[in-house]
């Protein structure tokens, strides 16, 4: 048996000798093209930008992207009409201006002398055909954000007027990143599935290549136009790695793998800051709610003093304050803060467990009751059990019900949800969508408020802006004393910098806009 | 020889078709895509077209036999997702399956075939108390813990390794390890008892009787025959590395068609979980046939009998 025992040892050692042989070696670095210095004050972009996403884009044909990570990718690579700039604002994008002409028309100056990546000229034709493109995607997600669309009117080579079929305010922040414009002769060339495999938009970067679930390539395009929110590309490369698990992503930064890590968690902050690294945290326009089921009177929530009630024995900003490490504000209404229409006059509930109690028993609940809480898999647990230990201490027993966020949605589109379910809604600061869930039109609502449906329903068809500010900001006292749900808090993004980045600034419209970024290392 | 491999293949084609109904049916009963597609605030009536445009208005056998008479032309449709050829996404992560469930499984038995060797012939001793007890640790370390440990280790602390992501070979070492390590503990208890129980059977015992050394004995006597049952036991790893190093691609960032059809689950995305299946169906089918071949090559009796 020596002659075995021999063996043995040699095979011991292989392992042993492989790990030496490894460990000699130079450090790993990241991905190809970090050799460059990186010179920021360069007007030439140089360095490249390596970003942990935590999902990979869908599809690189903007017209079927309909996920946070697919927009960062969107946003970079093409243009829209309008934008929304770091402030939400509305500034102009491949429209220089805009104006409305009578009800139901809109009409756009086109901005000169953009080209496509292509090299194709940016001109009316362009705008016509996206517009038009859209009109016609019936598999397209967004495509009915722009159903009051009736055609495109080109004035002149740069002049493009949308003609409407009714008035609709909401046109414009749809406007903003639903509908990225296309080159059209390009697109002729190629077809639907070349393009999604070659896009080519006008944006500050350009495409280079996608290995769908590892990285999107993406090369400065030096020939942008001057004057957009999004700034000019400092960087010769980016590289979007979509990285689903959280603590991966965290160790990617450490090791400098990454250079942004998107969706970084509360209990993650720590370890960022201890290595020296930085965290940017913004609040995005996603509310968070525990909304109810009111319309059916059998239920104790039909009865807006037990609506009431919840929200007054719920201690929100002790769950933001202890659960969301102080991340959140709280939310008095569905118009957040920064939402067209906000109203800070209307506060939120205070905590008031004593008279929950007694607007539950007035409502003739003494004894509380019991219900129902669905929740998606997507949303964090503890939120959802802190909220049901509060309402426990008022008589409200909720037992929680975990969906994955594909049957959670389907129960609530086909209104199968329990009588209570964790919601988030919004990423744009225009309040158009919330009267699905808040009107007695709405065909995902599940609460009926004549004046607010008619509030609601008069701002989605009023094309001045300021009007429509007026109505939200009515509606919104309407909501928060005739409450539709648990107003909970505002959703924060945040992202962990390596220590080389530099001009990072975080869109709370949820996409990560990349031109502007600089990486030195 | 032919007419038992004749008889295998036959045998495989009549699971493939069970797969494909199967896998159809289930797909069907767990909810309805355009719920995860479509934005919540689309109209009803969008919803009907998208789901007209998409074929999954119609009635469940008209659905399915649309679905087999274009599967056998490697035609799965769209993927609703990706808007793209559901069977070209499935096969665009298959080199990188292939190469992440081919270095674990060198891994494994680069570990496992020694190990289980040693334990064997070294039975307890202390290299025997040493082999089984690790291969008690790699059976009951769940996967997500050992690779966060080895990037906390490995990749953070040394970085040896890289984290994440699938550039060249250094990055498959960690999810190698990781897919590979519950196969190894596998595959060593499998050798070491089968080892065992050949070597106290008669012929065996003759062998020595007749003055063959003990080295000579194990190669050329006891190997052969408990070969069959470790080569069975690593058919079935090697399946389940193909399709279940989940947990490593998901880590890892790894994009392997594990994580595809992972995420493919989460999106309803039935064309690409159709192509998925269907792929590795086939793949396992293939696995199987050689290993039939190969044990009938070890032991005649099996292409006798079988």
């Amino acid at each position: 048996m020596t002659k075995l025992k021999r063996v043995v040892r040699v095979w011991m050692l292989v392992p042993m000798v492989a790990v030496v042989f490894v460990a000699c070696r130079p450090k790993v670095t990241t991905p190809p093209g970090d050799t460059l210095p990186a010179e920021t004050s360069s007007p030439r972009p140089s360095g490249t930008l390596t970003v942990g996403l935590s999902a990979d884009a869908e599809s690189m044909d903007p017209f079927y992207v309909n996920q946070a990570a697919g927009w960062s990718v969107v946003h970079a690579l093409f243009d829209h009409l309008i934008d929304r700039d770091f402030e939400s604002n509305l500034v102009p994008g491949l429209a220089e201006s805009w104006k409305v002409v009578g009800e139901r028309t809109l009409e756009f100056s086109l901005r000169q002398g953009v080209i496509f990546h292509n090299g194709e000229p940016f001109d009316a034709e362009a705008v016509k055909f996206s517009v038009e493109r859209m009109l016609v995607a019936e598999d397209a997600p967004n495509r009915s954000k722009f159903t009051s669309i009736d055609g495109v009117e080109i004035v002149d080579r740069y002049t493009v007027r949308l003609l409407l079929n009714q008035p609709d305010g909401t046109l414009f922040d749809s406007l903003t990143s639903r509908l990225a414009i296309l080159p059209p002769q390009y697109f002729a060339e190629v077809g639907a599935e070349g393009f999604a495999r070659a896009p080519v938009g006008s944006g500050p970067f350009q495409f280079v290549e996608w290995v769908p679930d590892d990285h999107v390539t993406l090369a400065a395009n030096e020939a942008y136009w001057e004057g957009s929110y999004k700034g000019q590309p400092q960087v010769e490369r980016v590289i979007l790695r979509p990285i689903p698990e959280a603590a991966t992503r965290l160790a990617e930064l450490q090791t400098g793998g990454i250079d942004i890590m998107q969706d970084l968690s509360t209990d993650q902050i720590a370890t960022v800051e201890s290595a020296g690294l930085k965290v940017v945290a913004d609040e995005t326009y996603q509310l968070a709610y525990v909304l109810f089921v009111t319309e059916d009177e059998s239920l104790p929530t039909h009865d807006v003093r037990v609506r009431r009630a919840l929200n007054y024995a719920v201690d929100v900003d002790a769950i933001i304050e202890n659960l969301l490490g102080g991340y959140g504000s709280r939310i008095a209404s569905p118009i957040g803060p920064g939402y067209l229409g906000y109203n800070p006059d209307v506060t939120p509930y205070p905590y008031d467990p004593e008279r929950a109690v007694a607007l539950l028993a007035e409502a003739g609940y003494p004894a509380g009751f019991a219900t129902v809480m669905d929740i998606s898999t997507t949303d964090r647990t503890d939120t959802a059990e802190a909220v049901a230990g509060q309402l426990a201490q008022v008589g409200v027993d909720v037992t929680i019900r975990s969906f994955d966020i594909g049957q959670f949605n389907q129960n609530w589109m086909e209104r199968t949800q329990s009588p209570f379910w964790r919601a988030r809604w919004g990423n744009t600061p225009d309040p158009q969508s919330i009267g699905l869930f808040a009107s007695c039109t709405g065909w995902i609502s599940r609460y009926c408020n004549q004046e607010v449906t008619a509030l609601l329903e008069a701002a989605q068809a009023t094309m001045d802006q300021e009007e429509r500010a007026a109505l939200y900001s009515e509606a919104s006292q309407l909501m928060h004393d005739d409450p539709l749900g648990i107003y909970l808090w505002t959703s924060t993004q945040i992202y962990g910098l390596g220590s080389g980045v530099q001009g990072f600034r975080s869109s709370p419209l949820l996409a990560l806009i990349v031109s502007g970024v600089a990486v030195s290392r | 020889m032919a007419r038992y491999i004749l008889y295998r293949m036959a045998h495989g084609l009549v699971v493939l078709v069970g797969v494909s109904v199967v896998v159809f049916l289930l797909m069907h009963l767990s909810g309805d895509p355009a719920a995860v597609l479509l934005p919540l605030d689309t109209p009803p009536e969008d919803v009907a077209i998208f789901r007209r445009e998409m074929g999954l208005d119609r009635p469940l056998p008209v659905q399915y036999a649309h679905f087999l008479s274009r599967a056998v032309r490697g035609n799965f449709g769209y993927s609703y997702h990706y808007r793209t050829d559901a069977l070209f996404i499935v096969l665009q992560r298959l080199p990188a399956t292939l190469k992440l469930a081919g270095a674990a499984l060198l891994f494994s038995l680069f570990f496992s075939l020694p190990a289980g060797f040693v334990a064997a012939t070294l039975k307890d001793t202390w290299w025997d108390l040493l082999i089984r007890s690790f291969v008690l640790v790699g059976q009951a370390v769940p996967g997500f813990w050992l690779a966060l440990v080895l990037i906390m280790l490995l990749a953070v602390r040394w970085q040896w390794f890289p984290v994440s992501g699938s550039q060249g070979w250094q990055s498959l070492v960690l999810p190698a390890i990781t897919a590979g390590s519950f196969s190894m503990a596998t595959v060593t208890y499998i050798l070491r008892s089968s080892l065992l129980e050949v070597m106290a059977k008669e012929y065996i015992l003759t062998a020595h009787s007749k003055g063959v050394g003990p080295w000579a004995v194990l190669t050329r006597h006891a190997l052969k025959n408990a070969a069959i049952p470790v080569m069975a036991v690593i058919g079935v790893q090697i399946g389940w590395l193909l399709g279940g190093s989940v947990v490593a691609e998901v880590i890892f960032a790894y994009p392997g068609m594990g994580r595809l059809a992972v995420n493919s689950i989460g999106y309803r995305d039935l064309p690409v979980l159709q192509a998925f299946v269907a792929v590795m169906a086939v793949l396992v089918v293939l696995l199987n046939l050689g290993l039939d071949v190969l044990y009938a090559w070890l032991d005649p009796r099996i292409r006798l009998y079988g």
